[in-house]
């Protein structure tokens, strides 16, 4: 089972800001959810990542992350379109993307649903509310929440 | 005695018969012959005195007297003659003949004297002729008053029917005595008949002629009639103006006997054509009146001043003269074509097509030009107000530059829009990141380093977090203000009384502990957009509760009423109020009244009430004095359904 796979990459964080993912990270820890955290810079590197591309050529498509945290301000492939890019190939149109980000525009919010995102949280400026939603998130989606099952991924 | 014995005594004389020697023959010839004549002698005076007392106008009767004795004279001695054939009485018969002598030497006398006289007494075969002549004239009369009485007949005929024409008509004589006035003429000018006849016509109806009078009789007499205009003044004083014709009246040898004259009154078709005229002339276009011919029967001023021809240069003119050359063939079709179903255009000739005038001087300009029918008594006229577009035209190339300078402008202030919102996208983006990650950091060292820190140290800790989180609300604020500017409103209808109550409810928290009295009057349905109206109410009702702090109890109050004819609501507290002179101050961004250490605030939320009422087309404004509260009155502009039910109402 790909389920027990110990390297299995818990939650993909997408952050460029290195400050923001240190932090990310933090509250993280500090929820005690996720043991195996994958941090992409920027929309291409997450897309290697999910599609096994370039430096992550020897991973497999269907070993993908129970959750993806994306941020959408992102450099060279901005997070709405990896948004799209995941939700429009059936390989990974499954896997669970939580948009975290500090923008609180309407059009992002709009587009982000349109292209199918699980969540939208919009980060507090305040970190010890940003701790508490990134805590309700991790329990929400990695325990509450029943997680898609392999035949919901298709294989190409 | 003796004497008569003696006269009646032969006196020895022999009887005259002796004399004829008793020839009885001769005896009674001259006895016959003297007996006829005395016989006739005793008639004629008789006769003559029956014809002197039968004619009592006889000229020179005494002469018939005279002559009627003379000849009695005569017959008695003619008798005397017959008796003194037989006896001798030559006393007496001379006696007789004195006597005879006697009367008749008078009558000769006198007949001697009379007869010149008597000479002048026409004889009468001059009767005879005179008489001829008399009864010549007397039939001639007679013929003259038949013929008079006749055409008496006819002319009163003929009156009668004049009296029936609504045209004023009346006869005068040479010397323009009235003979004749009809009933119109009575019914035009006042005076009858009567009072009119033998008149002088020019005198009584005080006329101004168009041309010198002796022209028109001249003209009248050469061709027999005269047409004109002429202005009359009535009995009452008033001045008419009457198309006259006159017509002369000659007689059997061709003398000029008479004129008619008839006149209408054109006095309201003169002031109609001159109030015609003066509109024509007032119109602001040039005005041009064209016949079926397609030749101009009629321009106004407006027309000389835009093409430059005098009207006399225009007149009878082809219309098209007006007209650049390149279009007169298709305007006359176009002419030609409107002759045939001639309706007023409102819409401009040749709608969609540039039309073009032609001045006198070769110059062409833009024109506008509109037409309608003119039914006249010269059939139909075509009637063109023709407008020079040229300053039209020019405005709207200017108003077309400007337009697409705004187009520019437009683009640019789109650009701008764009960089502005890119600005608030990072503001909200990378502004904020660092702040977050000044709390996050200072809250890991607060939380997991902070017994290693001094009070002072985590003091200072604390600020640092109050300040991020200072700034955090005051970006988002900024923020949430720059949205509204750009954000479509779109208006529904609100209740605010339920706003309100759900504002209060959610305030519950933040005034826990506090006494504050909340007084919601009945507030009218609104159309504004929803969340807005949430927004400023939020703000009013936040800043009433946060001014009111040192109130126990605090009074806030949320009414409507009318303010110049709009719909307004206000928020009233009992708070601290502010000093109206700076009343000004108080809508602008980051404009506080008061010292943040009293009053905690980022100086935006009214400056996000003002932008809101405003961009719905309202306004808000406050009213206040330092420690008697403040009153903020807001409108949210026109509400064009609520004004609709009024008027269906």
């Amino acid at each position: 089972m790909i389920d027990s796979d110990p390297d299995a990459v818990e939650i993909l964080l997408v952050e460029d800001n290195p400050t923001d993912a240190e932090l990310t990270l933090h509250a993280l820890k500090k929820s005690k959810l996720a043991n195996k955290i994958q941090l992409a810079r920027d929309g291409e590197e997450a897309l290697d990542f999910i599609f096994c591309r370039n430096s992550f050529a020897n991973r497999r498509i269907d070993n993908g992350p129970r959750l993806i945290l994306l941020d959408l301000k992102l450099p060279k492939v901005d997070g709405l379109q990896v948004l799209q890019a995941i939700k429009s190939d059936p390989r990974t149109q499954a896997i669970p993307i939580i948009v975290l980000t500090s923008s609180k525009e309407e059009q992002d919010l709009v587009r982000s649903y349109r292209l199918g995102v699980n969540s939208y949280i919009q980060k507090p400026v305040n970190f010890a509310e940003f701790q508490e939603v990134v805590r309700q998130l991790g329990m929400y989606w990695l325990i509450v929440n029943t997680k898609p099952p392999m035949s919901a991924f298709v294989r190409r | 005695m003796r004497f008569s014995a003696e006269l009646l005594a032969t006196g020895g004389f022999m009887p005259h018969g002796y004399c004829y020697l008793w020839n009885m023959p001769l005896v009674w010839l001259h006895v016959i012959s003297d007996s006829l004549i005395a016989l006739a002698y005793f008639a004629i005076p008789a006769i003559l005195f029956w014809f002197v007392r039968k004619r009592r106008d006889l000229l020179f009767s005494w002469v018939f007297v005279v002559f009627g004795a003379f000849i009695v004279a005569c017959g008695s001695t003619h008798l005397m003659e017959v008796w003194n054939l037989w006896h001798a009485d030559y006393w007496l018969a001379g006696i007789l003949k004195a006597i005879t002598a006697a009367v008749s030497v008078p009558t000769a006398i006198l007949l001697a004297r009379v007869a010149p006289q008597a000479l002048d007494v026409p004889g009468s075969a001059q009767w005879a002729k005179a008489n001829a002549r008399l009864e010549a004239e007397i039939r001639e009369r007679r013929d003259v008053e038949l013929d008079l009485r006749t055409s008496e007949a006819k002319y009163r005929d003929q009156a009668a029917l004049l009296d029936l024409t609504h045209d004023a008509v009346f006869v005068r004589n040479m010397e323009n005595q009235i003979l004749y006035w009809n009933l119109a003429a009575e019914r035009l000018y006042g005076w009858n008949q009567e009072e009119a006849r033998g008149k002088v016509t020019h005198t009584l109806l005080q006329t101004i002629f168009p041309q010198v009078l002796s022209e028109m009789d001249s003209q009248l007499l050469a061709s027999g009639s005269w047409e004109g205009e002429l202005t009359h003044t009535r009995r009452d004083g008033s001045k008419i103006i009457v198309s006259s014709r006159w017509v002369l009246r000659r007689d059997v040898s061709g003398r000029p006997q008479a004129i008619l004259e008839s006149n209408r009154d054109i006095t309201q078709r003169k002031q109609e054509e001159g109030k015609f005229r003066n509109l024509l002339e007032a119109a602001p276009d040039a005005i041009v009146i064209v016949n079926g011919s397609g030749r101009i029967e009629l321009v106004n001023a407006q027309t000389e001043k835009l093409f430059g021809y005098s009207r006399e240069e225009m007149i009878g003119q082809p219309v098209e003269m007006l007209i650049p050359p390149r279009f007169r063939g298709q305007h006359a079709g176009h002419r030609h074509g409107y002759y045939q179903s001639p309706r007023p255009r409102q819409s401009q000739m040749g709608a969609g097509l540039e039309l073009y005038g032609l001045g006198k001087d070769g110059t062409e300009f833009p024109v506008e030009v509109s037409l309608s029918p003119l039914e006249t008594e010269k059939g139909t006229l075509i009637s063109s107000a023709i407008r020079d577009v040229s300053d039209r035209r020019r405005i709207e190339e200017e108003i077309r530059e400007l337009n697409s300078e705004l187009q520019q402008r437009l683009v640019q202030l789109g650009v701008v829009n764009e960089e502005l919102e890119s600005f608030s996208y990072s503001v909200s983006h990378d502004l904020c990141a660092p702040l977050r990650h000044i709390d996050g950091f200072a809250r890991i060292l607060k939380d997991e380093y902070g017994k290693n820190l001094s009070d002072e140290g985590k003091h200072y800790l604390d600020r640092v977090l109050k300040a991020a989180n200072d700034m955090g609300r005051l970006v988002d604020d900024l923020l949430n203000l720059a949205r509204i500017g750009r954000k479509e409103i779109t208006r529904q209808k609100v209740q605010l009384a339920d706003l309100v109550r759900q504002l209060i409810s959610e305030m519950a928290e933040e005034s826990e502990g506090r006494e504050i009295e909340w007084r919601i009057e009945p507030l009218p349905e609104i159309e504004c957009d929803p969340g807005l109206a949430r927004q400023v109410l939020s703000n009013l009702l936040s800043n009433a509760a946060k001014f009111t702090r040192s109130r126990r109890p605090a009074v806030i109050e949320i009414g409507a009423r009318q303010v110049d004819g709009a719909q307004a609501f206000f928020v009233r507290d009992n708070g601290v109020g502010f000093d109206a002179k700076y009343a000004d101050k108080l809508f602008g961004v980051f404009q506080r009244l008061h010292r943040q250490d009293e009053f905690e605030g980022t100086g935006v939320g009214l400056a996000t009430v003002r932008r809101i009422v405003r961009r719905h087309g309202g306004d808000v404004w406050a009213e206040s004095e330092p420690g008697r509260g403040t009153t903020f009155s807001f409108t949210f502009g026109p509400q064009p359904h609520a004004v609709l039910a009024r008027t269906q109402r």
